[in-house]
């Protein structure tokens, strides 16, 4: 976390809601928790991200999938504290929100 | 004459050692829907030695939109056996196995090959897999293929060293995967009703060669040699033709339990690091065959 050793802003890009989120998260702060959080947000802008990803992959239960973009690209598990990814997060460092295929 | 051989060409891309490393291959196919049939065309084209097919499902009409294969007379047919003879046709010297059964009640015979290729669109098969391949310790690679509706992603895995195949599935993922599937057997009505997803041939061969193409890397590897996208996720989106190559972060509390352990084991960092150093140095895959 390099805004501060426990909190880090960072952005999300979240295609259903046509939008970047800029999220303040901290060490401990798990990777579900953050898309369990975006996915609340959307539903209350009345946005459904699981509608959107239902759609997008075929299959009416869903592996939503935070992705770091750039030069650390990586798909992360649920259960990892983003204070526990290496290379640490930088602030303002991008995310995206997708889905993960299904469909053989 | 040599330029005028069935194989000229192949042995000129990759040379004579790593095409008899192909050649000598065995490649369990799990599926043989739209990426199946790619995946086993273009291999049986590369020259792989040995294919083992794995699918119960027959052939259907609304297949026939992506599947290379099948034809309407096939309709009815198993898919495993309608692919056997059009792969024999297409490539002659090529072994092909086929096993008419969901992969859950494939015979062990099955399991012993140099890459899995998973071109399922089951998730319990998907499950299935990972754990027989967490279980039997021997380290065998697996190319799993799947599209979305914009889009094909291929991962490359050894479960157990790096990510493996559902380490980015939720606790409550896996139970609706699970209960899924328990309701499925026990109502015909549900699998009746199951979601026809939107398919396209253009897709399904995207996802095909790459699949095939990670398989090809894995099978003509010089002993030692390590697949570069081993532990990696290639996804490529043909809205805007997005190209990501994206590191699968490890679990260390994966829904699957052996893997937890495996990690646990291997005392690894746990998030991104450097697969290719836990690779033995003495095989010619992950294998070390």
């Amino acid at each position: 976390m390099s805004d501060s050793p426990n909190q880090a802003e960072i952005l999300v890009d979240v295609e259903p809601a046509n939008k970047t989120f800029r999220i303040r998260v901290e060490r401990g702060t798990t990777v579900a928790d953050l898309v369990n959080a975006i996915v609340e947000r959307c539903e209350a802008d009345g946005v459904s991200v699981r509608r959107w990803a239902r759609d997008r992959v075929g299959r009416e239960n869903v592996s939503l999938v935070l992705m770091r973009k750039g030069q650390s690209s990586a798909a992360l598990p649920p259960t990892v504290e983003l204070g526990q990814l290496d290379p640490v997060v930088e602030p303002d460092e991008r995310f995206t929100l997708d889905a993960t295929a299904v469909v053989g | 004459m040599l330029s005028d051989d069935r194989r000229d060409r192949t042995r000129r891309f990759f040379g004579r050692r790593a095409l008899a490393r192909i050649e000598r291959a065995h490649v369990l196919v799990v599926g043989v829907g739209a990426i199946g049939n790619e995946v086993a065309k273009n291999l049986a084209l590369v020259g792989v030695g040995r294919l083992t097919l794995v699918d119960a499902d027959t052939v259907e009409l609304s297949n026939l939109n992506r599947c290379i294969f099948f034809r309407e007379g096939d309709v009815g047919r198993r898919k495993v056996h309608v692919a056997r003879r059009a792969l024999r046709a297409a490539a002659p010297a090529i072994e092909v196995a086929a096993c008419a059964r969901p992969i859950q009640e494939a015979p062990d015979a099955v399991w012993d090959a140099d890459v899995v290729a998973l071109c399922v669109d089951d998730e319990l098969a998907r499950y299935y897999v990972n754990a027989r391949l967490l279980g039997d310790g021997r380290r065998t690679p697996v190319v799993n293929g799947a599209m979305g509706r914009t889009w094909g992603e291929v991962s490359v895995l050894v479960p157990g060293l790096t990510a493996c195949l559902v380490c980015l599935w939720s606790d409550d993922y896996a139970r609706a995967v699970l209960s899924e599937e328990v309701r499925r057997k026990c109502d015909a009505f549900f699998q009746e009703t199951r979601e026809k997803f939107p398919a396209i041939s253009v897709l399904t061969s995207l996802v095909g060669a790459l699949s095939s193409t990670e398989i090809v890397k894995l099978l003509a590897a010089e002993p030692g040699e390590l697949p570069p996208a081993l532990g990696q996720r290639i996804r490529y989106d043909v809205r805007r033709h997005d190209l990501a190559v994206q590191q699968l972060v490890p679990n260390p509390q994966c829904v699957d339990a052996l893997c937890r352990k495996r990690r646990a084991a291997s005392r690894v960092p746990r998030t991104q690091e450097s697969q290719h150093e836990r690779f033995p140095q003495s095989g010619r895959n992950p294998r070390g065959r």
